[in-house]
């Protein structure tokens, strides 16, 4: 007799059963599984809304895969790439640097999770994760893949996190610990509650929004496509969160609030610069502050209630750095653009009159910047890259390793802090906060400025782009148009240059 | 004492990040706000009669680095007349 699929489906999808030969301990060990342990019959209720079987798995990503193939062979042609801004092929440089390796690393996370998860279904998941983060994976290297001919800096994209360029080490002193160092049950609540649920996978939303609104098709699809399978596995969280605020609710409070934390900063770098810089302004239908506000906060912070937690201890901090950090880290980042590997835009008058609009509390701390900006390169001339750049090394955070751009212009966050003999810098309150509620993860990692001032890395810049970030000049950021700006001839940007 | 170098952590009123500036213990405060006013030139106009503090406390021009009590890795913060 033939099963129906709900008489035979959690036979395969949620099967866990009583050891005979070994301790439940011995199988799921407290260090990997994570804690707290519970015995399996605290997990019985574990569950996850969609129950995909295997087969249904199978069937459903082959359709993705071929509507992706069909699009890349429409509109993904290096010809479709080139029609584009030069801005918004900067945020895809910046993305397709991001996402891959990232996505690689969250294979492990997931697999980890589908053999050490105290759950049945919770593993079973986690296995259909593993194989979603690996297709996520290797679309964006496929999708890329012809640009790296035609652009060195798309090759540079791919070879990023390989390199000790300070935003790869950024990148993985993040993705690390997320998604490599973090055991089933903080993986679960950091990546898939957290950063799936409460960033990426609405974030995915709005970026195939703006590349529909750019006419970019081949990204369009391909974020949708990754966004159907996040906000699958994304489930996992949930669940484990619940178990964990019954059973343990202050470690559950730690964790939501560490990751949210970190999270954002990253999210804050890659969507902010895309929704308010690199995307050209025509195409602008939100600001980063709008989005999160209409997509992110609400969701969060409803979602939290639900589970009995309360808003990160920081709230009121991280609301005030909706209106600042980002447009901090452009502005440091167009004048140390050298160290990336993709160009920069000039905000032009038109722009600076949107973020004005937008972000009428901050924008008149920045706008002196941009004017200052733009008044040497009125005196330099155009391509006279170095003039708008800077020729000191920065600062970076002992914990998110990103420079020391939070608080506002008119004062910086950062704070000095001794540890154990060592004097440390923090980019932000929160990040002093989670480095010392664990050192061991952290201390022994060394910053840019230490490597410099340990002879490890070279102290010149141009050195230290070229020798040790890995960024020759053909492929170190540039402004987009090496200052040719109509509205920059004319004039029209105030301010005086000696 | 030998006339180290020491890596300080500068920060700019009006600017957007904190950078790290490399001055010897004999050079004045001056000269150190000399230097972080060139370290972040491309983002913030020089201003006369900048001030510098390291947490509460107004450095004096005239003095010495190592006088002045700065120590590596210390955080300074510039800013300008009338704050």
């Amino acid at each position: 007799m033939r099963l129906l699929r709900h008489e035979w489906l959690d036979l395969a999808r949620k099967l866990d059963w009583s050891y005979s030969y070994v301790q439940e301990r011995s199988v799921f060990p407290e260090a990997i599984s994570g804690r707290p342990w519970l015995e399996q019959a605290a997990w019985e209720d574990w569950d996850e809304p969609y129950r995909t079987s295997f087969g249904e798995y199978v069937s459903a990503q082959h359709e993705k895969e071929a509507s992706i193939v069909a699009v890349r062979e429409a509109v993904g042609r290096v010809g479709d790439f080139a029609r584009h801004d030069r801005a918004w092929l900067s945020a895809l440089k910046l993305h397709g640097a991001t996402l891959p390796l990232a996505e690689f690393a969250a294979v492990i996370g997931n697999l980890r999770a589908a053999r050490f998860g105290r759950d049945g279904a919770w593993r079973t998941m986690a296995a259909l994760g593993a194989l979603d983060e690996l297709r996520h994976t290797q679309i964006p290297l496929a999708v890329l893949h012809d640009l790296v001919a035609w652009d060195a800096q798309f090759d540079f994209t791919h070879r990023l996190f390989h390199t000790d360029g300070w935003v790869a080490i950024a990148a993985r002193h993040f993705a690390d610990e997320l998604l490599l160092g973090s055991n089933p049950v903080e993986f679960a609540v950091a990546t898939n509650f957290v950063f799936e649920t409460g960033f990426t996978n609405l974030q995915f939303v709005g970026l195939s929004a703006v590349a529909h609104a750019v006419g970019d098709r081949m990204f369009e699809k391909m974020v949708q496509s990754i966004q159907t399978d996040e906000a699958r596995h994304a489930q996992i969280g949930g669940p484990v969160l619940r178990k964990l605020c019954e059973h343990d609710h202050a470690y559950a409070q730690f964790l939501v609030d560490k990751w949210f934390w970190r999270s954002f900063h990253f999210f804050a770098v890659v969507t902010g610069f895309a929704m308010d810089y690199l995307t050209p302004l025509p195409h602008r239908k939100q600001s980063f502050r709008e989005f999160m506000d209409e997509w992110v906060l609400g969701q969060f912070e409803r979602t939290l209630r639900e589970y009995g937690l309360a808003r990160p201890y920081y709230w009121d901090e991280f609301l005030a750095s909706l209106d600042y950090y980002h447009h901090q880290a452009y502005a440091s980042a167009y004048t140390y653009r050298a160290t990336m590997w993709f160009d920069f835009t000039l905000p032009g008058p038109e722009e600076r009159a949107w973020l004005a609009e937008k972000y009428p509390q901050s924008w008149p701390e920045f706008a002196p910047v941009w004017e200052r900006i733009s008044a040497r390169w009125q005196a330099a001339g155009p391509d006279v890259e170095w003039f708008t750049h800077g020729v000191t090394p920065i600062g970076f955070c002992s914990l998110c390793q990103f420079p020391l751009c939070a608080g506002t212009p008119r004062r910086n966050a950062a704070r000095v802090v001794e540890h154990e003999g060592r004097r440390l810098i923090f980019c932000s309150e929160p990040c002093r906060h989670f480095f010392e509620q664990e050192p061991e993860r952290y201390a022994a990692h060394e910053t840019v400025v230490e490597r410099i001032l340990a002879g490890k890395a070279p102290a010149n810049l141009i050195a230290l782009v070229r020798d040790y970030f890995g960024l020759s000049e053909d492929l170190w950021g540039k402004d987009a148009v090496h200052g040719r700006y109509d509205w920059l001839a004319g004039g029209a940007a105030p301010g005086s240059a000696e | 004492m030998k006339d180290v170098l020491m890596p300080l952590y500068g920060f700019v009123r009006g600017d957007t990040l904190g950078v790290l500036v490399l001055v010897r213990a004999s050079d004045s405060v001056g000269t150190l706000i000399d230097t972080l006013e060139q370290a972040t030139a491309v983002r913030v106009a020089p201003r006369p009669q900048a001030r510098l503090f390291a947490g509460e406390r107004e450095l004096d021009r005239a003095s010495t680095v190592a006088a002045a009590g700065l120590s590596a890795l210390e955080r300074v913060d510039l800013v300008p007349e009338g704050g």
